[in-house]
């Protein structure tokens, strides 16, 4: 079976895609490349706006499996990408996405937007800052249901030591 | 609903009447903390019970109340750990409202028996959305008309939101705006 799926499409998926032809030249790139590497073009040569970690370039369409791991760092940015490699006719899909770090997750530097609707990474940071929260509500809550306990202790003991002056003064209001 | 619904209900009380207010409100109620609970699930009747008194000592009709708590709830959750899942969904108010459906996506696995809205962008022009709100719901209708206005002050854009039409599951928003820069 084969697939036809559009540029657009495969930019939903995966928002940080490169293709490239056979002289590494990049012929397409995602709307998150677009966003974050602006300088990188359609034509330019893939290794001078990537470092490409795993593969000697002079090597890269080298016989071996057609999908491989791949792991790129933009020279601009230091921006690390991985994924995979996935070699065709024409050329190469680098089907990568951004590397999702607790820093990029919380300095507000990139969104929901440049990772895939599938991206699971990504799920699970946003699941892990949502159990967070809800960690600290929970201790929050148990905080207050402590606070709360030692303030009745407090007013019982209080009253208890209050009580003998209570007494006299309700016994001498009811007895005049 | 989640506990957590509760508590921001709580706290919104708290802020705007203070601690008394609401401790009258539990009694009221017959509830107490343990009907606060952020993780454990409660009936949608008790939701809109608070809401319902909460509204009546703030001296607003519920529907307004309703409205006042969307714009409350986007407050309460841009602050502590949560401030990092608001940001990270997006960061202008299209794109952020685009991303809403992915938020709770990951809203429904850190709380499996939620029941979330769907929320679709059938246009996104500049300084012009339609979002389609979808529920098994009914009645939140203001709430989201509070939610989508505390969105637009979050990203400081000022504007208008109208209901083009709702149905039984669905109200369709129509939100024009302009960025205050
Ligand atoms: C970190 C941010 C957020 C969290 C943790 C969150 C979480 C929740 C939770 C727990 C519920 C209750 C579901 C249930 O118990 O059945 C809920 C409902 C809802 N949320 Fe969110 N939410 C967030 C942000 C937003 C935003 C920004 C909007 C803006 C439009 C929104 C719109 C709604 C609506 C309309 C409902 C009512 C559900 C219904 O219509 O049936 N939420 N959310």
């Amino acid at each position: 079976m084969r697939l036809t799926v559009s540029e657009k499409q495969i930019g939903g998926l995966l928002p940080a895609f490169l293709n490239v032809d056979a002289f590494l030249n990049i012929t397409a790139l995602g709307p998150g490349i677009a966003r974050h590497l602006p300088h990188v073009r359609i034509g330019m040569p893939c290794d001078e706006a990537f470092s490409i970690l795993n593969f000697e370039t002079a090597q890269f369409f080298r016989e071996g499996p057609e999908i491989r791991p791949v792991q790129l760092i933009s020279r601009v940015g230091d921006l690390p990408l991985s994924g995979a490699a996935v070699f065709h006719e024409g050329g190469c899909l680098l089907a990568v996405r951004f590397a999702l770090s607790e820093k990029i997750f919380a300095d507000g530097s990139m969104d929901l937007s440049d990772f895939g609707f599938a991206d699971t990474g990504m799920l699970s940071t946003m699941l892990i800052a949502l159990q967070r929260a809800m960690l600290e509500e929970s201790q929050a809550t148990a905080i207050e249901s402590c606070d709360t306990k030692r303030n009745a202790v407090r007013i019982v003991r209080n009253a208890q030591a209050a009580s003998p002056a209570i007494w006299r003064m309700i016994s001498t209001t009811c007895c005049q | 609903m989640y506990g957590m619904i509760h508590r921001a209900m709580r706290n919104m009380v708290h802020e705007e009447l203070g601690e008394d207010a609401w401790l009258a409100l539990e009694q009221k109620l017959k509830i107490g903390p343990m009907d606060l609970l952020t993780g454990k699930v409660y009936g949608d009747a008790l939701t809109l019970g608070i809401i319902t008194e909460a509204a009546d000592r703030l001296n607003l009709a519920v529907d307004q109340c309703l409205i006042e708590f969307g714009r409350y709830w986007i407050r309460y959750v841009d602050q502590g750990s949560l401030a990092s899942v608001m940001n990270f969904t997006g960061q202008d108010l299209a794109s952020f409202i685009k991303n809403l459906d992915r938020l709770h996506l990951a809203v429904g696995a850190a709380m499996p028996d939620a029941r979330l809205p769907a929320f679709s962008t059938l246009c996104n022009d500049p300084g012009h959305l339609v979002v389609e709100y979808r529920s098994e719901r009914v009645g939140l209708e203001p709430f989201v008309l509070g939610l989508l206005q505390g969105l637009m002050e979050r990203f400081h854009a000022r504007g208008d939101i109208e209901v083009l039409s709702r149905g039984e599951k669905f109200v369709i928003f129509d939100i024009r705006y302009q960025d205050r820069d």
